[in-house]
């Protein structure tokens, strides 16, 4: 018997039993399509957080500060401990392949004041050009000492506290202890409102390194740093920078005896990053699936019902077609295709209903975050033909007994069945 | 005598019925059928006649005794051999058709090409068409038995008889479910048959159907109790 056989009859059973068919399909519809549903939302989840990583801060990007040995990898968290000396961003700098080079600290006990009252905020004594490491939501990069650019947090603090949507040219007193008694301030201006970035605290106020304060180390005058920014000639060369800065800073660096030996250095890259943010969405998806495995392993049961009372209701056509010089194989082979054939158009139907639920999801999705975003449509080849793939499994898993069944049937016990 | 198509040899078969209970449904049967024979079997209800037809088609095993085709025993074929017996050496034509009602004539008369044939399918299409033409059907190929009548069923349940062109012809009770007139012209095509040579058993209870045979083995209780005209 050709498999052009055995879809004649198969097609002829379908179509008679249309509204059967369709219910028994409809099990692995919706298994197939929670499946594909959820897999299409993490993916146009994924590529909407590393699209905006990507604008962020580009995979040229390394990150170099301290932390506690054994802490969990995340975005940098301020350590208090400034480690970097001035010698120590020069001999960065001039390692091969680095493009530029910046470096932050928070300036202790900083206070903001907005038109005499207090504001809420971290200043963040910003090496000179520092803020160009981060895209800029409006304004400019700071291009001198008493100019000022704000996280994006910080400038939403601003727009509420002067009822306006525009912050730019905004004039706050920074006050800052002084080392020989007192406080000192001083007025700065804002120039820029930084995009989101996970790489910079959240609120902050990123101003010029007058507001550093003085400090010596090893006999010379320096600024010291908490943080380094360090960006590649390309993102390729990510790697190469890494392994230079992290084998001077474990050799020579002044910051290798700051730290101390309780702490170790952490170097940070996109990659990094990224990869904890696929680890996440991986574990999410995987999850939400399994829910989809057991919507198409109910899926797989109506089919083998169905299957069976398939299988009963043709016992008299099994016993015309076993008199006719069907062997036990060709019948399981007509019931088998059956089967397959049902789960697999139920796959494909699934695929589409999969797609129009991602849709909806990356709807939603976006919808409740928060900034509002635009998670994209992002097509999951790979788990399309896996859905093609799980429908002829299940149709064989859940048509093999059924058809066993059938094959068993004795001729002439199925001659005589009314 | 002619050589032997088809033969009974000392066939018995026994249901079990219940525990202890067995129900003798053959005792011992020998029947002859040499090729191009024409013979009815007639016996009442519960006679055997039809276990007996089920049994020379290969569609069942018999307790004790053996089935020979051209003088072959059965005995010890496995289940795929005796399809293909059922398939290529016997066309069966019953009382209620058994057509698949979801087919269309011509899928029914094919259906048999379908198993175990290694023809293309267009080569069997024809075959069928050609078929469906010789009983006079040609234009219902495409109708589902529900639009057929009682006798155009019959029509297309002896053209898939044919298909796989059996030699033998087993029928069982083929003219039970029709009117005298349409029983005729199905007795007719059996005629013919006969003519081309094929070996025809038809099981009957009506004597103006094994009038047309060449002889009637009659069966009661599970015995056959004689044969009538010519041997």
């Amino acid at each position: 018997m050709d498999l052009r056989d055995a879809f004649a009859l198969t097609g002829a059973s379908i179509r008679t039993h249309k509204l059967r068919s369709v219910l028994a399909a409809i099990g692995v519809v919706l298994g197939i399509g929670s499946v594909i549903g959820i897999v299409t939302m993490g993916a146009g989840f994924q590529e909407s957080i590393l699209g905006s990583f990507t604008e962020q801060f580009s995979a040229d990007l390394l990150s170099v500060g301290v932390e506690q040995p054994g802490q969990e990898r995340g975005p940098p968290t301020s350590t208090s401990v400034f480690a970097f000396t001035d010698r120590d961003l020069a001999a960065l700098e001039s390692l091969p392949h680095v493009k530029e080079l910046t470096a932050t600290t928070p300036v202790p006990q900083a206070t903001l004041t907005l038109e005499g009252k207090d504001f809420p905020g971290v200043v963040v004594n910003a090496r000179h050009g520092s803020s160009e490491f981060s895209s800029l939501e409006s304004g400019r990069a700071a291009t001198s000492e008493f100019e000022a650019v704000a996280s994006n947090t910080t400038a939403a603090h601003l727009r509420a506290a002067l009822n306006r949507t525009d912050v730019l040219g905004t004039t706050l007193t920074v006050t800052w202890p002084n080392p020989a008694g007192g406080v000192q301030s001083h007025d700065v201006t804002l120039v820029g409102v930084r995009k989101a970035s996970t790489f910079f605290a959240q609120e902050t106020l990123s101003v010029g390194g007058a507001f550093a304060p003085p400090a010596t180390y090893n006999g010379t005058a320096t600024h010291l740093w908490e943080s380094v920014a360090i960006r590649a000639d390309a993102s390729a060369n990510v790697g190469a920078v890494k392994a230079a800065a992290k084998d001077y800073l474990e050799s020579q660096s002044d910051a290798k005896t700051r730290k101390g030996e309780r702490l170790v250095f952490r170097f940070d890259t996109q990659a990094d990053v990224i990869a904890l943010i696929n680890n996440a969405i991986a574990q999410f998806t995987g999850f939400i699936g399994a829910l989809g495995a057991v919507a198409l392993l109910v899926g797989l049961v109506g089919i083998a019902n169905i299957m069976l009372v398939s299988v009963q209701e043709r016992t008299r056509e099994i016993g015309v077609m076993k008199a006719t010089g069907a062997t036990r194989g060709e019948i399981l082979l007509v019931f088998l295709v059956e089967s397959v054939a049902i789960c697999v158009v139920g796959a494909i139907l699934g695929i589409g209903l999969g797609m129009l639920m991602g849709l909806g999801l990356n709807a939603v999705v976006g919808a409740f975050s928060t900034p509002r975003t635009d998670v994209p449509f992002i097509l999951v080849w790979r788990w399309y033909a896996i859905a093609v793939a799980l429908g002829v499994l299940t149709g064989l898993v859940a048509g093999l007994y059924p058809a066993w069944r059938a094959g068993k049937v004795s001729p002439v016990e199925a001659l005589r069945y009314e | 005598m002619a050589e032997s198509a088809l033969e009974a040899r000392g066939v018995w078969k026994t249901y079990h019925t219940g525990e202890e209970a067995e129900l003798h449904a053959l005792q011992g049967v020998d029947v002859r059928l040499a090729r191009g024979d024409y013979v009815a079997l007639m016996g009442p209800s519960g006679s055997g006649k039809t276990t007996l037809l089920h049994l020379l088609g290969a569609l069942d095993e018999p307790t004790k005794g053996e089935i020979l085709y051209g003088g072959k025993s059965l005995a010890g074929l496995s289940a795929k051999e005796l399809a293909r017996i059922r398939g290529r050496h016997v066309g069966f034509v019953f009382q209620s058709f058994n057509l698949v009602p979801r087919l269309s004539a011509l899928e029914n008369v094919m259906l048999p090409t379908s198993f175990g044939s290694g023809k293309p399918r267009a080569e069997r299409k024809a075959r069928a068409e050609a078929l469906l033409a010789r009983v006079g059907l040609a234009d219902r190929a495409k109708h589902t038995p529900a639009e057929l009548s009682g006798g155009q069923k019959q029509r297309v349940a002896i053209a898939r008889a044919l298909v796989n062109d059996p030699a033998v012809l087993l029928a069982d009770e083929p003219t039970g479910n029709l009117d005298s007139k349409t029983g005729q012209e199905i007795l007719a095509i059996f005629d013919e048959l006969r003519a081309e040579g094929r070996t025809v058993l038809v099981v009957t209870h009506d004597a103006g159907v094994a009038q047309r045979a060449d002889r009637t083995v009659h069966m009661k209780d599970g015995h056959v109790v004689g044969t009538s005209g010519v041997l």
